[in-house]
Parts: structure tokens; sequence; C-alpha cells
């Protein structure tokens, strides 16, 4: 689905040297998300999603959260171990799972603010 | 005919069911506090009108056990009208269901038409945004809709005279509907409803978005998104609040920290805050049975007035006295449901539990076993995925739920009678002792049945909502925990009377008159039965009254302070309290070689049988049911009575070894 150039998976992208100091800079950094799917992120818990993930459901649930091409997202913490991690979407916050984080792809241009 | 409230999750479905039925469900800020359908009659409505609450759903497209009994109940189960419940806040996301029904229904053959007159949108929590409400432009909504669209009044504000109202009663929906909206939905292709959900399209949330922006009066393009932030005059103060709170409760390092504190601060609120209303209660009973004793008419040796006090306020009043602790405990929990705090702490134990095949889902079910494992165990529906939701069905009845409290506190009592600070200290480590016994029994099954069946290996994901926080009310609060705790003792409360009935007969007969109260004891029929169980219960320390305490503990585990209660007679009429007659009598029982019977050693036993044991009829059917396994249920029962058996039984005679009495 997406090309990974452009696009990068969420659980990457957090720990990005740059969004993290945006974090701490900000409080939060915001993300545009590309789509939700498998293709693309190839990290260890992407495989690990791809086993779990068998029955689409996670995936699903991601797009009716309101993970869907276009939206802008905000993260703005982890659990401690980075795991969840917490974002918020569509008017609402929630807590993925690093196997959550990599379904969804973000833009990969650089943090501006 | 019935009209069924759909939507989101916490979008305020059972808050307006309760509204609308004057019924008292149970609302949570948390999403997926509903697990079954809830049926209602409509106030006033005649002929009846009925309510169906449904769990929410985030769309028609069911992913756990939960969701999937809302979209059954739209394809299957007879309706007459649908109220979409959506949450004005998170409108952007949430409307996208009104569109997902229209075309799903399209395809079962409901016109426009029929839709328009049988399906109305309600908005919710209008009172968060700045207004009220008021400039929200519903007009437009309307027309784009095609559909009636109302925002609730204010929860302070009565439904009646609402339009909202008026539609459920059909007054003036009467006049410009086509269909007969008071007979149930026929479909024209029954055929493709028992196709189940994929009649409905994929969500659209672009489309719910334009909506929103045309509903608040963006003009396309304008940041109305979450990141708008101020520039949004849909960014209520409430979501402020929220992301100031989130600042601690969701941070790498204070958010456990947090986490820790408000759970410590709950149940360390079960001792003080309940001993001055522990006190109240005891005098009352004291005070009851010695009145009754007092009458001139009543014969104190008569058999019914002995019955009366030394088996019913006996029995009773032995558990009466802990009803301030559960009360407290409830009040603890109503708190954090409404807090909405219970969504982030989930999340902060998610890693922990996924260890040992429970996750961040399961935490709100573990949580509600420490009130009672049967709605606890329905709770757990919310989990998607089995193996998950299996473990946390089998690690629930070890949460110490508040028919432990009273046998608890009466152990603790009795070890530490002048230092309640201590005993304090060791009721929380009995609580936490059920979690890690809770934690051990899951990792232990989640193993077994990963072995069994590798396909549950597809783990249930996370992605929970966090939904904002809200100030909880008072008065709710005190209503539902005053409410449960009512419930409690409607419960339990027969179950107590009953059983101290019992138990005082079979102990008291047939040698009724015979002046020597221990051979009373011993010869009757009780006394006969029990020596019987004595064998087993030496071992731990007990002998066949403590046995006959913990077998009646099987009706309802408190019934074992009743039991105690009645066995030693604690109202005598030289003891002024309850609770310490009861001790008294305990610490000096001596069993049949004329050893003390209550030592350190065989109630530190007691209290570990109690930890673990599963003495709970109710908790084993709900099992059977939710797990849809007779064996599984058998497996839990046998093997938690076993283990607490012989872990009973090792630590009185590892107490005993090492020089404790
Ligand atoms: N401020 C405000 N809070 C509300 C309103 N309606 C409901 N709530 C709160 O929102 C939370 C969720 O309400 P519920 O009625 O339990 O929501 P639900 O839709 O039944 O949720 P599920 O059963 O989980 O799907 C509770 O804490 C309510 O007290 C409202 O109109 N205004
Ligand atoms: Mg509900």
């Amino acid at each position: 689905m997406a090309n990974s150039e452009e696009s990068i998976s969420l659980e990457n992208w957090v720990q990005a040297p740059d969004v993290r100091k945006a974090l701490r800079a900000d409080g939060h950094v915001e993300f545009v998300v590309v789509g939700v799917g498998l293709s693309g992120a190839k990290s260890e818990s992407a495989m690990e999603s791809a086993i779990e993930d068998a029955t689409g459901a996670t995936q699903g649930r991601l797009q009716d959260l309101g993970f869907i091409p276009g939206a802008v997202g905000r993260f703005i913490s982890q659990a401690p171990f980075g795991e969840p991690i917490y974002a918020e979407i569509s008017e609402t916050t929630v807590a993925l799972r690093r196997t959550e984080a990599a379904l969804v792809h973000v833009s990969n241009v650089a943090v501006a603010k | 005919m019935s009209i069924l409230l759909v939507g989101s999750p916490n979008s305020g479905k059972t808050t307006l069911f309760n509204r609308l039925t004057g019924l008292g469900a149970k609302t949570v800020n948390y999403p997926g506090s509903t697990v079954d359908l809830l049926v209602g009659r409509v106030a006033k409505s005649d002929p009846v009108i009925e309510a169906v609450d449904t769990p929410g759903i985030y769309s028609l497209h069911p992913r756990s056990p939960d969701e999937r009994i809302t979209e059954r109940s739209i394809l299957e189960r007879p309706w007459a009208r649908i109220v979409v419940v959506v949450d004005v806040t998170q409108m952007g996301r949430q409307l996208a269901i009104v569109r997902q029904l229209k075309q799903g229904l399209e395809k079962l053959g409901v016109s426009s038409e029929e839709f328009r007159d049988r399906v109305l949108v309600a908005l919710t929590m209008g009172d968060l945004l700045s207004d009220g409400g008021k400039s929200l432009r519903l007009e437009s909504l309307k027309e784009e809709l095609g559909l009636r669209v109302i925002l609730v009044p204010h929860r302070d504000h009565d439904l009646e005279n609402s339009e909202l109202w008026s539609w459920v009663h059909d007054d003036k929906a009467r006049n410009d509907t086509r269909h007969d909206t008071r007979k149930d939905i026929r479909w024209e292709k029954p055929e493709l409803a028992k196709a189940g959900s994929s009649v409905f399209p994929p969500l659209e949330l672009k489309e719910s978005k334009r909506l929103k922006d045309l509903v608040f009066g963006f003009s396309s393009g304008s940041p109305s998104e979450v990141s708008g932030g101020s520039s949004d005059s849909s960014s209520n103060r409430s979501r402020e609040v929220t992301r100031k709170l989130d600042r601690f409760s969701l941070h790498p390092i204070l958010g456990p920290v947090v986490f820790v504190l408000v759970m410590a601060f709950v149940f360390s609120m079960i001792f003080w805050a309940a001993q001055p209303l522990m006190e109240i209660f005891e005098s009352a009973f004291s005070w009851a049975s010695e009145t009754v004793l007092e009458l001139s008419f009543v014969n104190p040796d008569h058999p019914l007035t002995r019955l009366f006090t030394d088996g019913i306020i006996a029995g009773g009043g032995a558990v009466a006295v802990f009803i301030p602790q559960i009360f407290i405990l409830f009040l603890g929990l109503v708190f954090l449901e409404d807090s909405g705090y219970l969504s982030r702490a989930a999340t902060i134990v998610d890693q922990p539990l996924k260890k040992v095949g429970l996750g961040g889902r399961s935490f709100v079910p573990l949580l509600s076993g420490f009130a009672c494992a049967v709605p606890a165990m329905l709770a757990s529906r919310a989990i998607n995925s089995r193996l998950e939701r299996m473990t946390a069905l089998f690690a629930i009845p070890l949460m110490s739920c508040s028919a432990r409290l009273p046998v608890y506190a009466l152990l603790l009592a009795f070890l530490f009678p002048t230092s309640p600070g201590i005993a304090g200290l060791v009721l929380t480590a009995l609580y936490f002792g059920s979690v890690v016994s809770g934690v051990v029994a899951a990792g232990v099954l989640s193993r077994m049945m990963e072995k069994r069946e590798p396909g549950l290996m597809a783990r249930s994901f996370l992605a929970l909502e966090l939904p904002i926080y809200r100030r909880p009310r008072a008065r709710h609060v005190f209503f539902q925990a005053w409410l449960r705790t009512k419930s409690y003792v409607k419960r339990t409360g027969p179950l107590i009377v009953l059983l101290s009935i019992l138990i005082w007969g079979g102990t008291n007969f047939p040698h009724f008159y015979s002046q020597d109260p221990a051979d009373r004891l011993e010869h009757s029929y009780a006394g006969r039965l029990g020596h019987y169980l004595s064998p087993v219960f030496e071992p731990m320390g007990g002998d066949w009254r403590t046995g006959l305490g913990l077998i009646s503990a099987f009706a309802a585990r408190e019934v074992f302070v009743s039991t105690m209660a009645v066995i030693f007679h604690v109202t005598d009429e030289d003891e002024s309290k309850l609770q310490a007659g009861l001790l008294g009598e305990m610490r000096e029982a001596r069993n049949k070689e004329g050893a003390l019977l209550f030592t350190p050693a065989s109630v530190a036993g007691l209290l570990v049988f109690f930890v673990i044991a599963m003495q709970c009829l109710s908790t084993f059917a709900v099992a059977t049911k939710e797990s849809g396994s007779l064996k599984f249920a058998i497996g839990q029962l046998v093997a938690f009575n076993l283990v607490a058996y012989f872990l009973s039984v090792s630590v009185v005679q590892g107490l005993r070894a090492i020089g404790i009495p």
C-alpha cells in the first residue's frame, strides 16, 4: 500500500530522533496518516503483527478509530518501556501496542514546526 | 414494540436508556461497559414501548463478542425504531455509523423514506460544548442525513416535553410518517440479514468528518482535526483538562506512579473510612438482640427466642457489621469508573499482563472481580481474543471479591486485635496476594491453552480508546454505590439468614435442653456429621466446626462468618459487642485434645484458603456459560479448591514447624 520512501510505520516514526526532540519541546507531535496495512514496514513487530492479525480485526479496528489516509493525529506519550503508544486521532485518545502501531503508516516528512 | 439504542462505545447510550426508562443501569466512563442487551419499559408509555440498550460498537463490523450482540440485535431481533446515539464531541467519528446503517438496511430492502421514519440521531454531551450546543447547525445535518437529529437535553433536565420524548412516544411522529413505526420492521430480503454484517459497507470517516465541519460551521479545509486546538470552536474545556491531566497519568514514569497511588488509595480506604461506620452497625445489632431478650413477654430460654438471638441476629449481624466496608469498596470502584481513569490504568498494566496471556482489556474485568466475580465475568465479553478472554475468565475468581471481605476482616481482627494498622497492611497484602495468584493462574492456563490449541495464538489487540476525564458526580457515585450495596445485601442476606437457621438447628438439636453446652454441641446433628469431616480439616489446624464453616461457605463465602457466630453463640448477654464477643469465643475455643482451635497458624491457613478457594456456585454457573464449556468451569472449581486446601495445609504445618503455634 504505502511506499516506504514516503511513509514510515508509526511504530518507527515515534522513535525517530527529531520526533522525540519535538515531543520533549512541545509535549506532542503531529503526524499524517498515509494508511493502515501490512506492507512497507519490516520491523520485527510488523512480522509479529502479520501473524496476530490473521483475522484483519486489528486493521479494521484501527480504521474504525480514525486511522484513515489524510487524518492528522498527535503523538502524545508512551507508557514505560515504550508500549503502549498514546496518540490522539479524530477527537479520540487511543493507546496502541507496538504491533498495532506497526500497522499504521504515517508520512515520513521531517517534523516541521 | 421496541426501540434500539445503538452507537459508539461510551457515547451515552446507557445514560439515555436510564433517562428514558427511569432504571439505574450501570454507566461507566469506559468504552465497553455495557456487554449485554438491557431491556426496559419507557416511562409513561402506553401501550408499552420497550427501550433496548446495546453494547457500544465502533462500526457495524463487530470485532468482539459484545459488538456481535449489537449487530445481531439489529439484524435478527424484532425492532420498530432505532436511536443512533452520538457523542457530539466525537461526532466526526461516531456519525459514520448512521450512513453505514442506512446503506446496510437499504440492501435489506428498507427504503430511505422508511429509514427516515424509523431512525433518529440523538446527540449527547452537548453540555461539554462551550455554548451548550446552541450554535450547532442541526438543520444542515438533518438535510444531509435526511433524518431527524436532536440534541439530548442536559442531564439535569427532564426529558419530558423534549423532541426526543415525543418521538419515542410517537406523538408527533405519527402524523408525518408513511410507515407504521409502531410495527416491527420487516426485511424484504431476510436471507441477506442472515448473512450478517457483510451487508454493511465500510465506515466512511471522511464523510462524517465533513458533516461535523458542517455542523460546527467550519469551511472545508479548516482545521477541525484534533490539531486545531484553540481555533476550534468545538474544542471544549473537558478535552483541555483531559490533556493536562494526561501529562501526568500517561507520563512514561509518572504514569505508573499515579497508578499505584490511585489503587493503593482506593483499597486502603476500605479500612480507615469504614471503621466508624462499622461501630455503629455493631452497636445496633447488639442493641437489637438485648432488646429482644429484655422484652417482658419473651422467655429467653424458649427455642424461638434462641433461634432469633443466637441464630438470626448472631449470624446476620456478624456479617452485617462488614457492610460499611463493602460500601466503601463499591464507592471507590464507582468513583474510578466515573472518572475515566480505568482506561488509562488498563493501558499501564497492558504490558505486564500480556506476559501471562492477558492484556489491558482484561484489566477492567479483573478489577470488577474485586467487587464480585459474576459481573466481572460478563465484562470479559469486551475482550476480543478468545485466548485472552478464557484466561481472564479463569483468573477472575481469584480476585478477592467483596464476599471475602467479612471473612478477612474477622480473621485479621483475631490475629491483630490491638493494631488495626497492621491488620490494614495485611489486608492490602492479601489483596496483593490475590492478584499474584490470579497472575500465576493466568500464566499457567494460557501456556496450557497455547500448547493444546496453537490457533489461539491469534492474540488480542489493545487499540483502546481513552475517554475524556469527567468529574465524578458525588450524588451519582453515592447512589450507585448504595444501589450495589443494596443488591449485595438482597442477594446474600436471605442466604445468610437461611443458613444461620439451619446451622443453629443443626448444632442445637436434638439435645436442645441439655444442660452441658459442650455435650449439646458434640451430640448435635451437625456435630455427628462433623466427626466424619474432621480428618479432612485437622491438617489445616481446624476441627469439624471450622470444617462446617468452610462447607457452609460454599453457599456464599461470608456465611463462614455467620456460621462461626452461630456455632460459638456470641450473643451471651454479658457481651456488649458482637464482634468482640465472637472473637472472645474464638480465642477460647478448644478442640477435642484441649488445644486451642484458633491459633496464629490455623488462622493464617484459613486466610490462605479463602484467598484461593472458589466457593461460589453462581460464579461456577456463570463460568460455565461464559466459557461455553462445563469442563472449563469444573476444572477451575476443582483446581482452585485443591490448591487452596494444600497451600493452606502447608502454611499451617510450615508455621508450626518453625515454632508458631
Ligand atoms: N457530560 C456528560 N456526560 C455524559 C452524558 N451522557 C453520558 N455521560 C457520561 O459518559 C459516560 C459514558 O456513558 P454511558 O451511558 O455508560 O455510555 P454507553 O454509550 O452506554 O457506553 P458503552 O456501554 O460502553 O457503549 C458516563 O461516565 C456518563 O456519566 C452527557 O450528556 N454529558
Ligand atoms: Mg452502555
